[in-house]
C-alpha cells in the first residue's frame, strides 16, 4: 500500500532521531529525512541463524524501518526453541524456521520484506553475500562463523595494498550463553576479525578418552561411556544408526547404560535431563539474554547511521546484578585473514607433513578442522594430502608418513590450504630450517 | 457480627449473560476501620498444581507461599493444603473445596470459608483480625480476550471461561463440569438419544437372549439381567460429565509435562524445576503497555510466568504500531491493553492473559488494593506523580516494583523491593571450600591412610592432587611451626617441593604427571585460609547485619537459618562456615576420587546436623514449635550455598524522591567528574519530568520546540540541583541530547530493556541469581550501562 508510512506518523520515534542532529551522533551523521528513505527502500541487510538471536534480530531491524533484509538457515523447528524463539508456535514444529520467521514478521509488520532461505551459507556464492550493506548472524557454530568471516574478507578489493572502503561489507556478530552474551562489530580488513579473536571463545568441553573409558568420576564420564564406546558397538537401534539426542529411546537407552557404569563405580547423580544435556550437548538459554544481544547486534546495524558504532567487542552478563563491558579487540596482523602477505610456516626438513597438519588442527590460532594440503611443484599443482574426499584421502594417505624434504618441498615453497572454516584456500609460505629444534618456533608462532 | 454480610453473594448483581460491569469505585459500606485488614481472596487459579515436570525420581515440590521454601508434598497429593516445615503456614496445593474459597489473613495465616464470605475473622489467638475479602468488582474488570463470564450449574459461582475452544467448562469452585452455551446441549441430547436407542434395544436382545437361559437357571438371568442394567444406567449417566472430563484432563496433564520439560528445557537448566514453578506461580502486572512494556513481558511470557494483567488506559496510536510488536498494524485506535494482551498471549498457551482498560492512575484513586493480588509490578514511562502514588502502595504492602522507562536511546531501570534474600546466587566462579588449611579429622584420616612414596607408578599418577597437595603440605608445617605458605615466595617454594616428587624413571629421569601438574596449579587457590575467605564473605554479604536484626516470632526462616548459621560459626565451626561438601573434578582414579569425594560430603552432613539442631534451638527459643519436621535438604540446601547467601534491600521511591533524603552526596560526584558519566542520564531524567510537570508536555516532543526547549530544560535542571544543594553543572551537551530525544522510545532501546527488566523479575520472583541495587541506567548511543544506589 505504501500509505502506512505517510498518513500515520507510524515512523514518528525514529524520526526524531534520523532528522535531528545531536551533540552525541556520530560526526559524520547527517540529519535529514533521506536517512529513512536509505532505511526503508536502499539498505538491503542479511541475517544468518533464524533462531534465539535471529528471531529477535528480524524484529527489531522491521521495527527500524529496514524492509529488504533476507534470512538464511538451514534449521526446523524444535519444541524447545519455542522458550525463546518468539515468531513460531506449537503448530509450526517440523517446519523451516527462516520460512516461518518471515512470514510471522511479514504479516505483523506490513511494508516489510523479509526473503527466507532454508539452506546453508555454504550454498551461496560471492555473488549473492556482495548484495548486501551489511551481515548480521545469529549462529551457534564457530565454523559457520569462521566461513562467513573468510567470505566477507574474499569480498575485499585492495588498491595499493590499502583495503578498498567500498568493498568493506560489515559483519556484526554476537553469541549467547546462559546469562550470558557477547557482540561485536568486524570491517573485515579494517578491524579484528573472527580469526583474530578465536581465543576468546571458549574451548568445547572434552573429557579425556581415558579417563571415560578406565576411571570416571562424574556422571558425565558415565554418560559419555555409553555414548562413545557403548553405542557404536552394541547399535542398540540397528547398524549404522546415529544417535538422536531429541529421542526419547536413545536418550533413555543411553541413560540406563549411563546407570549401570555409574552404579558400579558408586558415581550419583545420573537424570535424564543431564544425559540429553551432555549427548546434545545442551547450551542454556532463556529469551532475555537472546534479546538483549539481539539488539546490541541491531543497534550496530542501525546506530551506524546516527550515533557512534560499537568499537568493537561488547561482554553482557546478569547472574549479578547487570554487567557490559565493551572494549577493542585488537587485529592480528600475523595472520592470514588480517594481512596481504602469505603466513610463515616454520617446520624442520625432518618434519613429516602429519606434523604440519597437525599444527594446523591444534594451534590455537588456526584451529582447523581437517584441512587438506595443496601445493605447486614445478609449475604442476600437486594434492600432499586432503581428507575429506575419500578417494584423494587413500591416495594420499602415504604422504602423512613421508618428511617435507622428501615430499620435495622446500623453503619459500607456498602450500595452499583449504578447510570447512574457511570459504577460500589460505596461502602459506614454508621455511624449512635443517635444525632439529623447531618446536620452540612454532610455540612462537602459536603465541603471536 | 460478620454473619450478615457473609451471606451476600460474592458476585452480586451479574448474570451469566451479561457483560461484566464498568468498574466502578468502591464505595464500600465496610470501610475499614483500623483493626480490619483487606485484603483480596486467594482465587483458585492463583495456585497452579505443583510444577510436576521432574523427569526421573524428582521429588514433587512447591514454594510456600509465604516463606518460599520448599515443600515436599510427595504423598500429600491428595490433600488440599499443606503445611511449610519452615514457617509453619499452610499452602494449598489444590482449588478449594466445593463453594469454599482460600483467604490469607496478613498475619499468614490460611483460611478456607464459604466461597461467598466478605468478611471473616481469623482465629488465630494473637491476630484476631476481621478481613474484609476482596471486593467483587475488582474480578469483574480483569477479563481475558476471548473469555466469557459464565455461571456454574451446581454451585452457581461465576467464572471466566475461554469460550473459543471448548464447550465444557471445569468450575475452578466446585471443581464440577458444567456445559457453555446451546450447542453442546444439542450435541449432548443427540448423544444421549442415540445411546439410550442402542441401548434399549441391547436391553432386549439381553432379555431375549435371557430367556433362553430361564432354562437352566433363572436366578443367574435375574441377575444378570438387573446387573447389566445397572451398569449401563451409570455409564448412562455419567457419561456426559464426568467420564468425558476426566478422559480430556488425562490427556492434558500427560501432554503438558512432556512439552514443558521440552518447551522449558533451556531455562530449567538454569534455574531448575524449582525455579520453573515459582515462576509459574507469579501473577505479574505490567501498567502501560508501552514498546518497553510488551518486551517486557514478551521474555516473562515465553519462560512461563503464572499470569500477566495489562493495565493501560490507552487506545492504540499509529506510532505505537511503529515501535511496538505486539500491536498490529489493524489495531489502531482499539484498546491498547486488549490489543497487547491478545498477541501476547499468544506466545505460550499456559500463561493467562487478562487486562484492565483503565489508566493506573484511576485504579490508584479507586482502588489501590488492586495492586495487592500481584507477586510483582512493572510500570513503564508513568509520570512522577503517578509512580510515587504507586511505590507507596506497593511498599505498604510489600510488593516488589519495577519502574522501567526508555528515552530516546537512554534506558532507565529501577528496582524498589524492601528485602529479597537469596539462597542460590550461583556465583560465576566461585571458591572450591577444601579445607587444606584445617583438615577436618576424617579428611585427615584419609590423606594420611596413603604414602606416596610406597605406590606403585599407576597409583602415583592417579592420586587426586587434593591429596598431593595435603602430604606436602604437612612436610611443610612441620618445618615452618604448623604454619601454612602465605606468601607469594613461600607457595612458589611448596610448589618446587610437589615438583620434586613427580616419579622418576628407572634411569632417574623425572617423568611429566597430570595430577602434580594440577597440583602445583592450584597451590595458589587451595590455599587461601578458610577463615579469610569467610569473613570476605561475611564483609560482602549480610552476616554482619545479623547482629542488627533480632530475631521474632514473625522472622522469616531465612532470617533464622542465618542466626542459626552465625551461631555455628563461633561455635562448632570454629569461625568456618559448614563445609560445602563438592570438590572439582581432578585427574584420578574412580576409586580414591569417589572416596574422597564421600568424605567431604559426609563431613558436610555432619554440619548439616549441628545447624539443624541450632535452628531448633532458635525455634523453641522464639516460642514457635512444631519444628520437629524441618526438612533436612532444606538445611542442606541453605549450607550448600552458606557462603553465596546474598540479602537486596533497596530504598522506596520516596527515599530517593524527597530532596532531604535523596542520595545527593554521590549524584554530585558524578556531576564532577571529567568523562562522560551515564549516571547524568539520570540526573537529566529528573529534569525532564520537572518540565513535563510544568509545561505538560516533554521537551523537544515537535520538531520546531526542539531548539527553544533547550534554555526552558536547563533551567529546569538547574533548579532540581539547586533542590539538592548541589552547585554543579552538567554539560550542555546532554540537555541538547535529551531536547533531541523528544520522548521518543526507539524499538531497540525498549528490547534491551525488555531483556534485562524481565531477568531482574525472573531474580526476584525464582529468589535466584542477584538483581540490581537499585538503578540501572542504559547508554544505547555507546552500548555502555551502569548501576548506581539511590
Amino acid at each position: 500500500m505504501g500509505t502506512d508510512t505517510e498518513c500515520s506518523g507510524r515512523w514518528n520515534h525514529i524520526r526524531r532521531l534520523l532528522e535531528r542532529g545531536g551533540p552525541f551522533a556520530h560526526p559524520d551523521f547527517e540529519p535529514s529525512s533521506d536517512n529513512l528513505t536509505f532505511i526503508q527502500e536502499t539498505c538491503r541487510i542479511l541475517v544468518i541463524g533464524a533462531g534465539g538471536l535471529g528471531c529477535e534480530l528480524l524484529k527489531n531491524l522491521a521495527l527500524l524501518g529496514f524492509r529488504d533484509v533476507h534470512v538464511i538457515d538451514m534449521d526446523t523447528i524444535d519444541v524447545s526453541n519455542l522458550n525463546r524463539q518468539f515468531l513460531f508456535r506449537p503448530k509450526d514444529v517440523g517446519s523451516s524456521k527462516a520460512d516461518v520467521a518471515a512470514r510471522f514478521i511479514n504479516t505483523r509488520v506490513p511494508g516489510c520484506k523479509v526473503t527466507p532461505h532454508h539452506a546453508k551459507i555454504q550454498d551461496f556464492d560471492e555473488s549473492f553475500y556482495r548484495g548486501f550493506h551489511i551481515v548480521v548472524c545469529g549462529l551457534d557454530s564457530i565454523v559457520a562463523r569462521r566461513w562467513i568471516n573468510g567470505m566477507l574478507f574474499s569480498l575485499l578489493k585492495y588498491e595499493n595494498g590499502e583495503v578498498d572502503q567500498t568493498s568493506v561489507i560489515p559483519l556484526v556478530d554476537g553469541g549467547t550463553e546462559g546469562l550470558k552474551g557477547n557482540a561485536r562489530v568486524i570491517l573485515p580488513g579494517i578491524t579484528a576479525c573472527i580469526e583474530c579473536t578465536l581465543d576468546l571463545y571458549p574451548p568445547q568441553i572434552n573429557f579425556p578418552l581415558c579417563t571415560i573409558a578406565h576411571t570416571p568420576r562424574l556422571p558425565e564420564h558415565c554418560i559419555e561411556y555409553a555414548r562413545i564406546l557403548l553405542w557404536p558397538k552394541e547399535e542398540p537401534f540397528g547398524a549404522g544408526v546415529a544417535i538422536d539426542g531429541d529421542n526419547p529411546l536413545h536418550v533413555s537407552w543411553i541413560m540406563k547404560k549411563a546407570e549401570e557404569r555409574a552404579e558400579e563405580y558408586g558415581i550419583t547423580g545420573i537424570t535424564y535431563r543431564l544425559t540429553q544435556g551432555v549427548v546434545k550437548r545442551i547450551i542454556p538459554a532463556v529469551a532475555s539474554t537472546n534479546a538483549v544481544i539481539a539488539v546490541c547486534l541491531t543497534s550496530c546495524v542501525f546506530h551506524n547511521s546516527c550515533c557512534q558504532p560499537l568499537n568493537n567487542y561488547m561482554n553482557f552478563n546478569d547472574i549479578e546484578g547487570v554487567y557490559t563491558y565493551t572494549f577493542e579487540a585488537q587485529k592480528r596482523v600475523r595472520l592470514s585473514r588480517c594481512s596481504l602477505q602469505p603466513q610463515a610456516l616454520c617446520f624442520c626438513e625432518e618434519d613429516k607433513l602429519q606434523d604440519v597438519i597437525t599444527y594446523l588442527t591444534e594451534s590455537t590460532v588456526y584451529q582447523m578442522k581437517s584441512p587438506g594440503i595443496t601445493t605447486s611443484i614445478d609449475g604442476k599443482n600437486r594434492t600432499l594430502y586432503m581428507q575429506t574426499v575419500k578417494s584423494i584421502e587413500e591416495k594420499t594417505r602415504g604422504n602423512l608418513k613421508k618428511t617435507l624434504k622428501e615430499l620435495g618441498l622446500t623453503s619459500g615453497q607456498e602450500l595452499y590450504v583449504a578447510d570447512i572454516t574457511t570459504p577460500s584456500s589460505l596461502i602459506f609460505r614454508l621455511a624449512l630450517s635443517t635444525s632439529m629444534d623447531t618446536s620452540a618456533e612454532n610455540s612462537l608462532n602459536a603465541a603471536n | 457480627m460478620a454473619d450478615e454480610e457473609e451471606r451476600t453473594p460474592l458476585l452480586a448483581g451479574i448474570t451469566s449473560s451479561a457483560a461484566p460491569p464498568p468498574y466502578s469505585p468502591t464505595s464500600d459500606s465496610y470501610a475499614s476501620p483500623s483493626s480490619e485488614a483487606s485484603v483480596p481472596a486467594v482465587e483458585p487459579d492463583e495456585l497452579p498444581p505443583p510444577y510436576t515436570a521432574t523427569p526421573q525420581g524428582g521429588i514433587p515440590m512447591i514454594n510456600c507461599r509465604v516463606c518460599q521454601a520448599m515443600i515436599n508434598i510427595e504423598g500429600k497429593q491428595h490433600l488440599h493444603v499443606v503445611k511449610c516445615s519452615v514457617c509453619q503456614e499452610a499452602t494449598p496445593i489444590k482449588a478449594p473445596p466445593p463453594g469454599k474459597k482460600y483467604v490469607r489473613c496478613p498475619c499468614n495465616c490460611l483460611l478456607v470459608c464459604r466461597s461467598t464470605a466478605q468478611r471473616i475473622a481469623c482465629p488465630r489467638p494473637n491476630c484476631q483480625r476481621v478481613i474484609n475479602v476482596g471486593t467483587p468488582h475488582l474480578t469483574s474488570t480483569v477479563q481475558s480476550p476471548n473469555s466469557q463470564q459464565v455461571k456454574c450449574a451446581y454451585c452457581h459461582q461465576m467464572f471466566l471461561f475461554s469460550v473459543v475452544a471448548r464447550a465444557l467448562a471445569r468450575c475452578p469452585h466446585c471443581r464440577k463440569v458444567s456445559s457453555v452455551g446451546y450447542n453442546s446441549v444439542r450435541v449432548r441430547g443427540i448423544i444421549c438419544l442415540v445411546l439410550g436407542l442402542a441401548l434399549i434395544s441391547a436391553g432386549i436382545g439381553v432379555t431375549g437372549g435371557a430367556k433362553i437361559l430361564i432354562l437352566e437357571s433363572k436366578i443367574i438371568t435375574f441377575e444378570n439381567k438387573s446387573g447389566k442394567w445397572k451398569a449401563i444406567q451409570q455409564f448412562v449417566d455419567s457419561y456426559p460429565t464426568r467420564r468425558v472430563a476426566s478422559l480430556v484432563k488425562m490427556a492434558d496433564a500427560s501432554r503438558s509435562t512432556m512439552d514443558k520439560n521440552n518447551k522449558y528445557d533451556r531455562q530449567l537448566r538454569l534455574w531448575g524445576d524449582h525455579g520453573q514453578s515459582a515462576l509459574e506461580a507469579a501473577k505479574v502486572c505490567l501498567i502501560n503497555a508501552t514498546a518497553t512494556g510488551t518486551e517486557i513481558l514478551k521474555n516473562l511470557v515465553l519462560p512461563g510466568i503464572g499470569s500477566f494483567t495489562v493495565v493501560d488506559g490507552k487506545k492504540v496510536q499509529a506510532e505505537d504500531v511503529g515501535n511496538n510488536f505486539f500491536l498490529s498494524a489493524d489495531s489502531v485506535g482499539k484498546s491498547r491493553a486488549q490489543v497487547a494482551t491478545e498477541l501476547l498471549g499468544e506466545l505460550n498457551e499456559d500463561v493467562s492473559g487478562n487486562f484492565v482498560d483503565e489508566s493506573a492512575e484511576t485504579l490508584l484513586e479507586n482502588n489501590p488494593d488492586f495492586f495487592g493480588a500481584f507477586s510483582l509490578v512493572i510500570a513503564t514511562n508513568l509520570n512522577e506523580k503517578i509512580l510515587l502514588q504507586l511505590g507507596e502502595v506497593l511498599w505498604e504492602r510489600n510488593i516488589p516494583l519495577l519502574v522501567c522507562r526508555c528515552y530516546g536511546f537512554i534506558g532507565y531501570l529501577r528496582l524498589v523491593v524492601r528485602e529479597h534474600t537469596i539462597v542460590e546466587s550461583h556465583p560465576d566462579n566461585a571458591h572450591e571450600d577444601l579445607r587444606l588449611d584445617r583438615p577436618f579429622p576424617t579428611l585427615q584420616r584419609f590423606c594420611d591412610s596413603f604414602d606416596l612414596q610406597t605406590m606403585s607408578k599407576k597409583d602415583h599418577s592417579h592420586t587426586p592432587w587434593l591429596l598431593i597437595l595435603y602430604k606436602y603440605l604437612q612436610e611443610w608445617k612441620e618445618k615452618h611451626d604448623g604454619k601454612i605458605p602465605s606468601c607469594y615466595q613461600e607457595k612458589n617454594q611448596l610448589k618446587e617441593i610437589i615438583r620434586k616428587g613427580v616419579w622418576l624413571s628407572e634411569e632417574g629421569v623425572p617423568q611429566e604427571e597430570e595430577n602434580f601438574e594440577e597440583a602445583i596449579k592450584n597451590v595458589n587457590s587451595a590455599l587461601v585460609p578458610t577463615k579469610v575467605r569467610i569473613k570476605i564473605t561475611i564483609l560482602k554479604s549480610f552476616l554482619s547485619l545479623l547482629s542488627l536484626l533480632p530475631l521474632s516470632f514473625q522472622s522469616k526462616p531465612f532470617w533464622i537459618m542465618c542466626h542459626a548459621l552465625k551461631d555455628f560459626v563461633e561455635n562448632e565451626g570454629e569461625g568456618c562456615l559448614p563445609v560445602r561438601g563438592t570438590i572439582p573434578d581432578m585427574t584420578s582414579d574412580s576409586d580414591r576420587y569417589i572416596k574422597l569425594q564421600t568424605v567431604y560430603r559426609e563431613q558436610a552432613a555432619a554440619d548439616v546436623e549441628l545447624v539443624t539442631r541450632r535452628v531448633h534451638t532458635l525455634l523453641q527459643e522464639l516460642g514457635r514449635v512444631g519444628c520437629q519436621n524441618w526438612s533436612f535438604h532444606i538445611h542442606l540446601f541453605f549450607c550448600r550455598n552458606a557462603s553465596f547467601l546474598r540479602v537486596v534491600r533497596c530504598r522506596s521511591l520516596a527515599e530517593e524522591y524527597n530532596n532531604s533524603t535523596a542520595r545527593t552526596e554521590e549524584l554530585g560526584q558524578h556531576l564532577e567528574s571529567e568523562e562522560g558519566d551515564d549516571v547524568l542520564f539520570y540526573i537529566l531524567l529528573r529534569a525532564v519530568d520537572r518540565f513535563y510537570e510544568k509545561y505538560s508536555r516533554f521537551p523537544g516532543v515537535d520538531n520546531d520546540n526542539v531548539e527553544p526547549d533547550i534554555p526552558l530544560l536547563k533551567t529546569c535542571l538547574s533548579k532540581q540541583l539547586q533542590d539538592w544543594g548541589l552547585a554543579g553543572t552538567v554539560k550542555d551537551d546532554y540537555v541538547h541530547e535529551m531536547c533531541r530525544y523528544g520522548a521518543s522510545e526507539l524499538h531497540t532501546i525498549a528490547a534491551y530493556m525488555g531483556g534485562v527488566v524481565a531477568q531482574e523479575a525472573i531474580k526476584i520472583l525464582t529468589a535466584q541469581f542477584v538483581p540490581i541495587n537499585n538503578t540501572y541506567i542504559y547508554n544505547g548511543f555507546q552500548q555502555m550501562s551502569t548501576t548506581i544506589c539511590l
